[in-house]
C-alpha cells in the first residue's frame, strides 16, 4: 500500500468536501455580494435540508426522491423567507442583518427541535449507492462519494453557466455592479433578488440533502457549516462565484490533508489559512476592494 | 453622539447603581449570581459597545477577549507556575487578563482593522472561532469540557459582586473620559467618515487598532471576573460566536453608542431570558423552546426599537407630548 495512492484518496475527498462547501457558499457569497445582505441563518439551510431529506428518505426509503423533493422546497421556502424577511434587510445596515439573521438562526434551531427532535437522524445511503469502487487491491472509494461529487460538479457547473451565459446571470452581475441602473433600465430587481435568494437557499439544502448520509445529522451541523463558508467567502473575495469556487475547493484539500497529517492544527488550520491570505489580499483572491 | 447622558438620565444611573449595589444585601445565592451576570455581561457590553457604537467597527468574534483570560490563567497557573490547582493571587489574575486580552487584541486587530465593513465582520468571527478551536478541539486545556481555576478563598460571591459593579463603573468612567478627550473625538469622527478623517491627516489605522486594544481589554477583565463568578470554570463556549452575537444583541437593545444602555440591555435581556427559561413562571411548552419568543423579542428591538430601551422614554415622551395646534397666518391666501 503505497503512501502516494493514500495521497491522492484524500485529495479525492478533499476535493469533494470543497465541492459541497462551495455549493453552500456560492449562496453566501452572492448574497454579500449582490445583495449586501449578510446572512448567518445559511447554514440553517444546510441543515433543515439535511434533515428534512432524512426525514423523507426515512419515510418512503428513497434517497432520491428525498433529494428531488428538497429542491423544490427549498425553492419555495427561500422565495417565502425572501418575500417575508430578507426583502427589509437589503436597506438595512450591516449590524441589523446581523442581529436579525442570528435571530433567524435561533428560530429556526427550535424549528428543527419541534419538527424533528434535537436527535441525530440516522441517514442511510441507499442500497443502490452503498457499495464501493476498488481502486486497488485494498482502497475502495465508496461509489455514493463520487456520486455526490458527481452531482455537486453538475450543480456547480450549472451555477457557472448560468451567471455567465444566460439573461438571468447577466441581470444578477448587473445588479451586483449598479442596482439602481438595472432598476432605471426597466427590470423588475426585486423578482431578480428573489430568484437569487431561492436559488442560493437551494444550493444549501440540496447541499445538506446530499452530504447528509457522509455526516452526522445533528443539530448543531448549521453552524460548523456556516464559519467554514464565511471562510471560504472572505479567501474567495465576496461576490465572487470563481473566487468561492477556488477557496472552496483550497478549504476542502487542506482541512483534509490536515486532519490526516497535522490533526493537532486541524481545527483552526482554515483560520490560519485566511489570515494568510488576508494579509496578501485584503479583499480575498478575487474580491473587489469595499 | 452623546457620550453622557442627560442629567435626569445620569441620577437615574446613580440611583440604578445605588439600587444594584444593595442587592448582596437581601438577595439569595441564586438571585445574587443572576444579577452577577447582568453585571459581568454588561461589562462585556460596554466594551463592545465602545468599539461598535463609537468606534463603528460591528466585530462578531469580540467573545474572544472574554472566553481567553480563564484560558490564559489557567495556563499560567499550570505551566508557568507550575501547579494548575493554586489559588492565584489578584495580582496575578487582573492584570493577567487585561494584558492577555489587549495583547490578543492587538495581535488579531493588526491584521484584522486593515477591513472595513462585512469582511471586518467575518474575519473577527472567523479569529474567534480559531481560539474557540484551538481550546475546544484539542488537548491543550480541557477540550470542550473546560477547565478550572481555584478561586481564591476570599472571593466569596458578595466580594465578587461589588468588585464586578465597581469595574463596572469605573470602566465606564474610563471610557467616558476617552471618549471626551482628543482621542475618542477623532475616533468618533472616524465612525462618521473614515476617508475625511484620513483626508484630514490622521492615521486612522492606529486609532482604530487602538480602540480594538482597548474594547479587547475591558473585555478581557469582564472574562475573568465571569470565570470567578462560574466558581473558576473555564469554558470554550464563552469564545464561541454565540456568546459574541449575544453582546451585539444586548447593546443594540440598551441603546447602541450610548455606554450606559450596556448596563439597560444586560439587565433586560438577561432577565428575560431567565424568565423565559423559568417552567414555573411561563409553563412547560415556552420554557422547553424560549428560543421563539427570545428570537421573536430580538427581532422586534431590532426593528422597532431605534434607540434601544435608552431612547423609549424620549420616544414615548415625544408621542405623550402636547403639540401646538397650527393655525393659519391672518392675511395669507388659502
Amino acid at each position: 500500500m503505497n503512501d502516494l495512492t493514500y495521497f491522492l484518496i484524500h485529495a479525492l475527498n478533499g476535493l469533494q468536501y470543497g465541492l459541497i462547501l462551495f455549493l453552500i457558499a456560492s449562496g453566501l457569497t452572492i448574497l454579500f455580494g449582490i445583495m449586501g445582505v449578510i446572512n448567518l441563518a445559511h447554514g440553517s439551510f444546510y441543515m433543515l435540508g439535511a434533515y428534512v431529506a432524512a426525514f423523507v428518505a426515512g419515510q418512503t426509503g428513497s434517497l432520491l426522491l428525498a433529494i428531488l423533493l428538497v429542491g423544490p422546497l427549498a425553492i419555495a421556502f427561500g422565495w417565502a423567507l425572501e418575500w417575508l424577511i430578507f426583502r427589509h434587510l437589503y436597506d438595512r445596515d450591516h449590524l441589523q442583518q446581523v442581529l436579525l439573521t442570528f435571530a433567524l438562526i435561533m428560530l429556526f434551531n427550535e424549528i428543527q427541535s419541534l419538527l424533528f427532535g434535537n436527535l441525530e437522524q440516522n441517514f442511510q445511503v441507499p442500497q443502490a449507492l452503498s457499495g464501493s469502487i476498488a481502486l486497488t487491491e485494498t482502497l475502495s472509494e465508496p461509489i455514493y462519494h463520487l456520486v455526490v461529487a458527481a452531482a455537486c460538479l453538475a450543480l456547480a457547473g450549472g451555477l457557472v453557466l448560468l451567471i455567465n451565459r444566460t439573461r438571468l446571470g447577466m441581470l444578477i452581475r448587473a445588479g451586483a455592479a449598479n442596482r439602481e441602473m438595472v432598476q432605471a433600465l426597466g427590470f423588475d430587481i426585486r423578482q431578480l433578488y428573489a430568484a437569487v435568494f431561492a436559488l442560493g437557499t437551494a444550493l444549501a439544502a440540496i447541499a445538506g440533502a446530499l452530504y447528509g448520509p457522509m455526516t452526522d445529522v445533528s443539530p448543531g451541523m448549521g453552524e460548523r457549516v456556516l464559519i467554514t463558508c464565511f471562510v471560504v467567502v472572505v479567501i474567495g473575495g465576496i461576490g465572487s462565484i470563481r473566487g468561492a469556487f477556488i477557496g472552496a475547493l483550497l478549504i476542502g484539500l487542506t482541512q483534509t490533508y490536515t486532519d490526516v497529517y497535522l490533526p493537532e492544527l486541524a481545527g483552526a488550520i482554515v483560520y490560519v489559512l485566511m489570515a494568510g491570505v488576508l494579509l496578501w489580499r485584503p479583499a480575498g483572491l478575487f474580491g473587489r476592494a469595499i | 453622539m452623546r457620550v453622557l447622558p442627560s442629567l435626569p438620565s445620569l441620577v437615574a444611573l446613580g440611583l440604578l447603581i445605588l439600587g444594584l449595589a444593595a442587592v448582596p444585601l437581601f438577595a439569595d445565592e441564586a438571585l445574587l449570581i443572576l444579577v452577577l451576570k447582568m453585571l459581568v455581561l454588561a461589562l462585556f457590553a460596554l466594551s463592545l459597545d465602545f468599539l461598535v457604537g463609537y468606534a463603528g467597527m460591528v466585530s462578531l468574534g469580540h467573545a474572544a477577549y472574554f472566553g481567553l483570560p480563564g484560558y490564559l490563567l489557567f495556563l499560567w497557573l499550570r505551566d508557568i507556575q507550575g501547579n494548575e490547582y493554586a489559588a492565584p493571587s489578584v495580582w496575578l489574575a487582573l492584570p493577567l487578563a487585561v494584558l492577555g486580552s489587549a495583547a490578543a487584541g492587538a495581535l488579531i486587530g493588526a491584521l484584522v482593522v486593515r477591513t472595513r465593513g462585512i469582511y471586518f465582520i467575518m474575519v473577527t468571527l472567523a479569529f474567534a472561532q480559531m481560539l474557540y478551536a484551538v481550546f475546544a478541539f484539542s488537548d491543550l486545556a480541557g477540550g470542550s469540557d473546560g477547565v478550572y481555576v481555584t478561586v481564591p478563598s476570599w472571593l466569596d460571591k458578595q466580594t465578587l459582586y461589588w468588585i464586578t459593579l465597581a469595574a463596572l463603573v469605573g470602566c465606564w468612567g474610563l471610557l467616558v473620559m476617552i471618549l471626551h478627550a482628543p482621542f475618542g473625538r477623532v475616533l468618533m469622527g472616524i465612525r462618521v467618515n473614515e476617508h475625511r478623517m484620513q483626508s484630514l491627516g490622521y492615521n486612522v489605522f492606529a486609532y482604530k487598532w487602538a480602540a480594538f486594544v482597548i474594547a479587547a481589554a475591558i473585555a478581557g477583565l469582564a472574562g475573568i471576573l465571569n470565570v470567578a463568578k462560574d466558581f473558576g470554570g473555564v469554558k470554550p463556549d464563552y469564545l464561541f460566536w454565540r456568546e459574541s452575537g449575544f453582546g451585539l444583541v444586548l447593546i443594540i437593545l440598551g441603546g447602541l453608542g450610548t455606554l450606559h444602555g450596556a448596563l439597560l440591555g444586560s439587565i433586560a435581556f438577561i432577565g428575560i431570558d431567565s424568565i423565559l427559561r423559568d417552567r414555573d413562571l411561563v409553563g412547560q411548552t415556552v420554557a422547553d423552546h424560549f428560543q421563539i419568543p427570545l428570537a421573536l423579542l430580538i427581532i422586534a428591538v431590532v426593528l422597532g426599537l431605534k434607540h434601544g430601551l435608552v431612547g423609549l422614554p424620549h420616544g414615548l415622551w415625544s408621542l405623550l407630548r402636547p403639540r401646538p395646534a397650527l393655525k393659519p397666518k391672518a392675511g395669507l391666501a388659502t
